[in-house]
């Protein structure tokens, strides 16, 4: 289960102390290397746990994060290095007084004494980073800030540990040098090698989740650094999903609210100077011109239009309909261009959608005798965050006892009614609603419903009793004599 | 010396007064080349208003027609006014003293030399000589100011115009057509007679269907061939080249020639016949 | 016995015959209505489903508020992004015929469970509605002559470009269904007026007031039925189904058409609707004469009717004089006075002269628009004399009023086209029935009695091919009645519509033959399929393409879509505050509101000429002047089009001496048109230009920065086929905000006063001053100093 639950009730301190003060003696991190990632509108951190059971058989491993950490992160997954099988986690609690979030992982088999593993703990961040100076000009670089702690904390003690930052681009502004690490190293505490900085090794560190290390030992790195994509966000992303038995079809329209995280654009947009960047090939790395998006195999129909009508700005290349099942290497791919080029701060709303066959991502399961639908939350759009996403999927009417299996919990779903064309009484929708997507979360909503056949005769009988209707009110009429009085 | 005060030596504001009160129904003075040194040239205690202008036809300028009565208008307005030019208290009138105005026409066919003195190549202009005391011939080829033509109602225009340049009242009196009325009354007079005197044949010619269908007939077809766009744009009847070729018929679907009306007319009548 | 041309058939019963024909009728009808919808929706497929031009972008947004806000919100609704500051009164300044259509359709379609978009709805409610006018003129030549003529009528205006061009899929505008309800009402009141029932004078008067609710152009029935009705007076045709229907029509249709709030008391009030009151007025008085003529002696009579009528008629035209001269009535309003006048729009309105439908119709544009028809209309109008029934003075009166308005603008077209068709039609149909006619009289002179008697007969003893026959039958009833009517009218009608009678009359009877026959009915034919080809092309080339999008041509042959304006709309839309005010020359007022959804200042319905004329004065005038008019409306972007760097030609340079004008109307001393050329007296842009010219706001957003797009080459622009002056215009009250792809759409945004409260020229001097130390274009520099 990638996504921590908050269901869970928080524990407080007093009943979070001693659980931790057993924890502590449970294991030791041999090393802590934690790898950052940056980019635009995503971070991507991989830590590295190499742990070491200190008790016989101990197998909850206990990871601690900041609070302002944890709020932008909105991917959390625990793995054994190696291999695939993700750890369960639990949100243990959080510590009122240091802000730490505490969670539980469960390794698959206990450790004996002194036996080690290394947990891979990847967690993927939004809206970290944020432009610096927050306006640019149409022809300026695009310079992105980054914060984040020095350490990692761990409730364990850590013999040595060290963070890498790796920027996209060699161009490194500056970065925060920070002092008074005596205790841990003796040599230089941040060393800058190409596009990557490397703070640390920092020796034996005790542990360190206790109020007083934290409010001495921590410190804040910062790097301010260029970087050469521009940041794409998606405020909103509305997915809506029409499955269509009639038509062995299923349609799928997304309606996207695209904004340019990047510097605000300084003074205005000169075409001038747009043409002629484009004409030498500079285009400034702020401006985004397009998204090359890749939507399924075997789509028939693509429309792209906006408020005001069809956008004519955009090539597709369709790829052929690929059997279900079989692993789908190729995509139909569209190259995406906005009326105009989307410059920093800029919005473009727009609509996209298409058919595809329904046979592709829709099977029968004749045991049950249900329908199983496969719906992607997504179309994933690369190194963008989505922050509001809403995906309806609307079943073919008449469709009974539905259900929905989600590859991540959502953060609210609801179940409505919804009415199109020539619909007698409406098909069920099912609603998912999520926060702050990115392109790890590109999973699969499976749908199951049972559909009968007298609802598939819904539709024809419902027109044919309209025309019979008026055909009989025609002859009725024709028969009728409706004049007043009779003339001879 | 005597010469030079012979050639130069304009009209006294009376001398002016005269000659303009011995206009016919017009007030305005023409000019041609035999009077325009003596008119011009010289020192004046008076306004000039001088339109230049032409009605020959080849040189078919539309706006001078459409401008030239409004000015006679103006004049005639000025002259019911000031039959003796102005009053005392306004000719010396100590804060701004007025002087009197006269209008001038000028067609082109008569003052050919004016015209190449005052080097013009678009017609018609209005231009006004204020009082001068340059003694010397030509100088008013340098001392008038112009009037723009503007859209609207050309009378109103000038009058203001005149107004702003010579610091007096114009009004404007439109007068009623007699002759007009009196032409109309009398048609309609006879035309009752008539019909009172021949009631029979009247009738008969007035419930004949062969003459409303063909009246109708040649109406519809002259509308439907572009009589009114003719009307409304004044286009040529036909338009001569140079090199003396004729077009009767111009390129463009929003443009035509005079003549194509008829043809067109001719070229229904003849299809219908042969449709039918 | 007659010869027979060919054999026809002689085993069919009548009943069979009839119902195959009114079946056929149907399938033709049906064929027809197809043709007409698929004939206009070029636009949707060359292009795609999307409202056109720029009224049609007001009503669409009018019908958007209708069905979102329901209709009492729309009856009431002041919009205040329209004219800025003023607002606009919207619910009582529009003609709410259409939305409401639209709305109503809309409702209905989203209760039977089929949510149409409604934008979908607006832009085929017009090929919709072409397909009742087919149908209704259908009805309306059935009246007139007969079926095959009605079934060619409809079949005629269902793909005559002349009405297609203001109703193809998109072009969303009143007279979409205007024309419908114009032939309906039509046909109504010829229905009324044969059988004399007050029943159809009412419909009559319903649809009336529909088309009062639907169009301006109402005011065109509004006076032909009272002319109609007067011809007849004169004609001594006075009868009680005249009265019946005419009074029924009026009284009904004024008291509804007055409910309409932007018509209000206009019926009573105004001179345009005096002609419909007066002649119910004089019906009133010589339906009273008829009834005292029933009961006094013929002698007192006369004197009594002289007396009375003169009298009346004295007081009325005195009283009618007397509410003028009070100011009871209006006067004509000026677009209708333009009718009458024709130079006085030039000179008063110059905004009704500045529109290019309103110019007069060269006969071009006459034969583009109807084609064949255009001969045949003046042949059906003469053969309405043959038998001059009421409703053929009808289709007489209105055939030459028509014209006559169709000459005087052009896009009066639209009310020509219906009558051109029913004329040609009738013309049509009648050479087609002589030529079938499988009668073959033994001479010219009884030919037509004879055709009548063997028509009939054959229609009862030996019916042939079920329509032929059928319709034939009938023709040959009228032409006998026709032919033996003509007396005193023969000889026009022996040359005019001389199709059997005389021409063929003096040669030999084998024109009768099937040689000659099938001769003419090929041409016919020909004519028929050579009218079909030229809708289709006129259609498709000239009428389809919807103003909002530009189609060129890729070099490979594709088709290129030029989307500037909605680029530039949709940005505004996105990237500016929602209250930001947009200025732009009128064109472009309502597809600013409905596509950018931005107030604007001035739009389409002019109906302040001033405020126009403010617009016309801050783009007409230098930066320095304009500024301040800006800054009181306001103004936060200025928005311009720009053709000359693809050869646009419609762009803003090329409209500006109307802006001049319109401007130098309200503020002649200020602004002078001549000003604007050069000294030759030319309207140029180059650097021969005049200065204030040069300075114009207009000029200078037009060609701003655009010289350094050529590098330094020579600047052309591509629509005046000018050079632009190298060293291009600097602005220094305004910022270039936003220019298309194409550079068609320029917007501009107002700048704020300085903060130190120099002046922005030298605030921008001095900015510049600074910025020169570092590297700045030449060109730059140089326009500075």
């Amino acid at each position: 289960m990638a996504r921590w639950r908050f269901n869970l009730p928080l524990l407080l301190l007093a009943a979070l102390q001693p659980w931790l003060a057993l924890a502590e003696h449970s294991f030791e991190n041999t090393a802590i290397v934690r790898t950052v990632e940056l980019g635009g509108a995503l971070v991507h951190v991989t830590t590295t746990y190499a742990i070491k059971a200190l008790e016989d058989g101990s197998s909850v491993y206990t990871l601690a994060i900041p609070r302002d950490e944890h709020q932008k992160t909105s991917w959390l997954e625990v793995k054994i290095k190696g291999q695939s099988a993700i750890l369960p986690l639990d949100l243990v609690g959080q510590d009122i007084k240091t802000g730490i979030l505490y969670y539980a992982a469960e390794l698959p088999k206990p450790l004996k004494l002194n036996a080690t593993t290394n947990l891979v703990v990847e967690t993927v961040q939004t809206h970290a980073t944020y432009p610096w100076p927050a306006e640019a000009g149409q022809k300026d670089p695009q310079s992105l800030k980054y914060e984040t702690e020095l350490l990692v904390l761990s409730p364990y003690v850590t013999a040595v540990q060290r963070t890498k930052i790796r920027t996209p681009s060699p161009q490194v502004h500056s970065f925060t040098k920070p002092e008074g690490l005596e205790a841990f190293t003796l040599e230089d505490p941040v060393t800058k090698s190409g596009a990557t900085l490397t703070y640390g090794p920092y020796k034996n560190i005790p542990q360190s989740t206790s109020e007083d290390f934290v409010e001495d030992k921590q410190k804040r790195v910062t790097v301010h650094y260029e970087c050469d994509f521009p940041v794409i966000e998606i405020s909103k992303l509305t997915r809506a999903a029409e499955i269509s038995h009639w038509g062995a079809n299923l349609n799928i329209e997304d309606n996207i609210v695209l904004h340019n995280g990047g510097p605000k654009l300084k003074g205005h947009f000169s075409r001038l100077e747009h043409q002629s960047s484009a004409y030498f090939g500079r285009s400034p790395p702020h401006v985004i011109p397009g998204m090359t998006l890749h939507l399924p195999a075997g789509i028939q129909n693509v429309y792209y239009y906006d408020f005001i009508g069809n956008v004519s700005t955009s090539r597709l290349r369709t790829a052929p309909s690929v059997p279900k099942g079989s692993p789908s290497t190729q995509f139909s791919v569209l190259e995406l261009k906005p009326r105009y080029p989307v410059l920093g701060g800029w919005n473009y709303s727009f609509t996209l959608g298409w058919d595809s066959p329904l046979r592709d991502s829709a099977g029968y399961d004749s045991k049950t005798g249900k329908w199983v639908v496969a719906i992607p939350v997504m179309t994933p759009i690369p190194s963008a965050v989505i922050d509001q996403a809403e995906v309806k999927i609307v079943l073919p009417e008449g469709a009974t006892d539905f259900d929905f299996y989600p590859p991540f919990p959502a953060s609210m779903n609801e179940v409505a009614s919804h009415i199109t064309y020539l619909d007698t009484i409406g098909r069920p929708t099912i609603t998912l609603h999520y926060n702050q997507l990115t392109d790890k979360h590109s999973g699969i909503i499976y749908v199951t419903y049972r559909v009968p056949f007298s609802a598939h005769m819904k539709k024809p009988l419902a027109v044919a009793t309209a025309f019979i209707g008026v055909f009989v009110l025609a002859l009725t009429w024709r028969r009728v004599d409706t004049r007043i009085q009779r003339q001879k | 010396m005597a010469v030079l005060q012979i050639a130069v030596a304009a009209f006294t504001n009376e001398q002016l007064l005269t000659l303009t009160q011995n206009q016919g129904k017009t007030k305005v003075i023409p000019v041609n080349d035999q009077n325009f040194q003596k008119i011009l040239s010289g020192e004046r205690d008076y306004h000039l208003v001088l339109l230049l202008s032409s009605a020959v036809p080849q040189i078919n300028c539309v706006l001078c027609n459409e401008f030239h009565p409004d000015f006679n208008i103006v004049a005639n307005s000025w002259f019911q006014d000031h039959p003796n030019g102005l009053s005392e208290e306004e000719l010396n009138d100590e804060d701004s003293p007025k002087k009197n105005v006269y209008f001038l026409h000028s067609e082109f066919a008569e003052s050919r030399q004016l015209f190449q003195l005052l080097q013009l190549n678009n017609i018609p202009k209005v231009y006004h000589f204020p009082p001068s005391s340059s003694i010397k011939a030509n100088d008013y080829i340098k001392e008038f100011d112009e009037y723009q033509f503007y859209q609207g109602v050309h009378r109103e225009l000038l009058a203001s115009y005149l107004k702003s340049v010579t610091g007096l009242q114009f009004n404007i009196y439109i007068p009623p057509d007699y002759s007009k009325i009196a032409i109309n009354a009398v048609f309609a007079f006879t035309f009752a007679l008539l019909i009172r005197r021949y009631r029979k044949e009247a009738y008969n010619i007035a419930t004949s269907r062969p003459l409303w269908s063909s009246i109708i007939l040649v109406g519809v077809l002259l509308l439907i061939s572009g009589y009114m766009f003719v009307q409304i744009r004044g286009v040529p009847y036909v338009r001569e080249h140079a090199n003396g070729r004729v077009d009767y018929f111009v390129p463009g679907q929003q443009n035509q020639l005079g003549v194509e009306t008829q043809i067109l007319s001719f070229v229904y009548v003849y299809y219908f016949q042969f449709s039918d | 016995m007659t010869t027979k041309a060919y054999a026809l058939p002689s085993d069919l019963s009548p009943a069979t015959v009839t119902n195959t024909t009114s079946l056929l009728r149907i399938i033709a009808l049906a064929f027809i209505s197809g043709a007409a919808i698929a004939s206009r929706l070029f636009a949707v497929i060359n292009f795609e489903s999307i409202i056109h031009e720029f009224d049609p972008w007001f009503n669409y947004r009018a019908t958007r508020v209708l069905v979102a806000d329901g209709f009492y919100e729309f009856w009431n609704w002041f919009d205040p992004t329209a004219w800025y500051p003023l607002g606009r009164v919207v619910g009582g300044t529009v003609y709410p015929g259409l939305m409401a259509t639209s709305g109503v359709i809309y409702k209905i379609l989203h209760a039977l469970n089929l949510p149409v978009d409604i934008r979908n709805i607006c832009v085929l409610l017009a090929p919709g509605f072409s397909s009742l006018t087919a149908w209704s003129t259908y009805m309306f030549t059935k009246e007139l002559k007969d079926e095959s003529a009605g079934l060619l009528a409809a079949a005629f205006i269902g793909i005559v470009p002349g009405y297609i061009s203001r109703s193809v899929a998109g072009s969303y505008d009143n007279e979409a269904i205007a024309i419908f309800l114009l032939m309906f009402t039509f046909f109504n009141w010829i229905k009324a007026l044969k059988t004399g029932s007050a029943f159809f004078g009412t419909i009559a008067a319903l649809f009336y007031f529909y088309m009062v609710a639907a169009w301006g152009g109402y005011a065109f029935i509004t006076n032909m039925i009272p002319l109609h009705a007067l011809a007849l007076l004169l004609m001594g045709r006075y009868s009680s189904r005249l009265y019946v229907a005419y009074s029924s029509w009026y009284a009904v249709g004024t008291l509804a058409s007055m409910q309409v709030p932007f018509v209000g008391f206009q019926p009573v009030r105004t001179s345009e609707h005096m002609a419909a009151l007066g002649v119910f007025g004089l019906l009133q008085i010589i339906a009273f004469a008829e009834l005292v003529r029933s009961h006094v002696s013929s002698k007192q009579f006369q004197t009594l009717l002289y007396a009375s009528v003169i009298g009346l008629g004295f007081l009325g035209t005195l009283a009618i004089i007397g509410l003028t001269y009070k100011g009871w009535i209006a006067p004509w309003t000026g677009r209708f006075y333009s009718l009458w006048d024709t130079g006085y729009a030039k000179k008063y309105i110059p905004i009704i002269a500045s529109v290019s439908e309103h110019q007069p119709t060269a006969w071009p544009s006459f034969f583009m628009d109807l084609q064949f028809l255009i001969f045949l209309f003046p042949a059906g109008v003469v053969m309405c004399f043959r038998e001059l029934r009421d409703e053929h003075v009808f289709v007489i009166i209105y055939a030459i009023v028509a014209s006559y308005f169709a000459g005087v603008m052009v896009r009066l077209m639209l009310t020509l086209t219906p009558v051109v068709c029913v004329a040609a039609a009738i013309a049509f149909s009648t050479v087609l029935d002589t030529y079938i006619n499988p009668v073959e009289p033994e001479a010219p002179a009884d030919e037509a009695a004879s055709s009548e008697v063997n028509s009939v007969a054959s229609d009862v003893t030996n019916p042939s091919t079920p329509t032929p026959v059928s319709k034939k039958s009938k023709k040959a009833v009228k032409d006998s009645s026709a032919s033996s009517t003509t007396g005193p009218f023969g000889d026009l009608v022996a040359s005019v519509t001389s199709g059997k009678s005389g021409k063929k009359g003096e040669r030999s009877f084998g024109v009768f033959g099937l040689d000659t026959r099938l001769v003419v009915i090929f041409h016919a034919i020909g004519m028929l399929i050579f009218f079909v080809w030229h809708c289709t092309w006129v259609t498709s080339n000239a009428y389809s393409s919807p103003s909002v999008v530009l189609a060129s041509s890729n070099p490979d042959g594709s088709q290129h879509i030029i989307d500037d304006f909605r680029e530039a709309y949709y940005w505004l839309r996105q990237n500016t505050p929602e209250t930001a005010v947009v200025m732009s020359w009128w064109d472009y007022g309502y597809q600013i509101a409905g596509m950018a959804d931005r107030p604007t200042l001035v739009d389409n319905n002019t109906w302040n000429n001033t405020h126009i004329a403010t617009v016309g004065k801050a783009m007409s005038s230098s930066e320095e002047v304009a500024y301040p008019i800006l800054r009181k409306h306001d103004v936060d972007y200025v928005l311009v089009i720009f053709g000359g760097l693809i050869g646009y030609s419609g762009d803003d340079i090329n409209k500006f001496l109307w802006m001049v004008r319109i401007a130098q109307g309200v503020w002649p001393d200020e602004i002078q048109e001549p000003n604007y050329f050069t000294r030759k007296g030319e309207y140029k842009i180059d650097d021969e230009a005049s200065p204030t010219m040069k300075n114009s706001l207009m000029y200078k957003m037009s060609y701003y920065r655009y010289a350094e797009l050529f590098g330094g080459g020579q600047a052309l622009d591509r629509v005046r086929g000018q050079q632009v002056p190298k060293t291009g215009p600097t602005l220094d009250y305004l910022d270039e905000a936003f220019t298309s792809e194409n550079w068609i759409v320029r917007i501009y945004e107002v700048k704020k006063e300085d903060l130190l409260g120099r002046d922005l020229k030298s605030a921008n001097a001095f900015a510049q001053g600074k910025k020169r130390k570092r590297t700045k274009p030449a060109s730059r520099r140089k326009a500075l100093l």
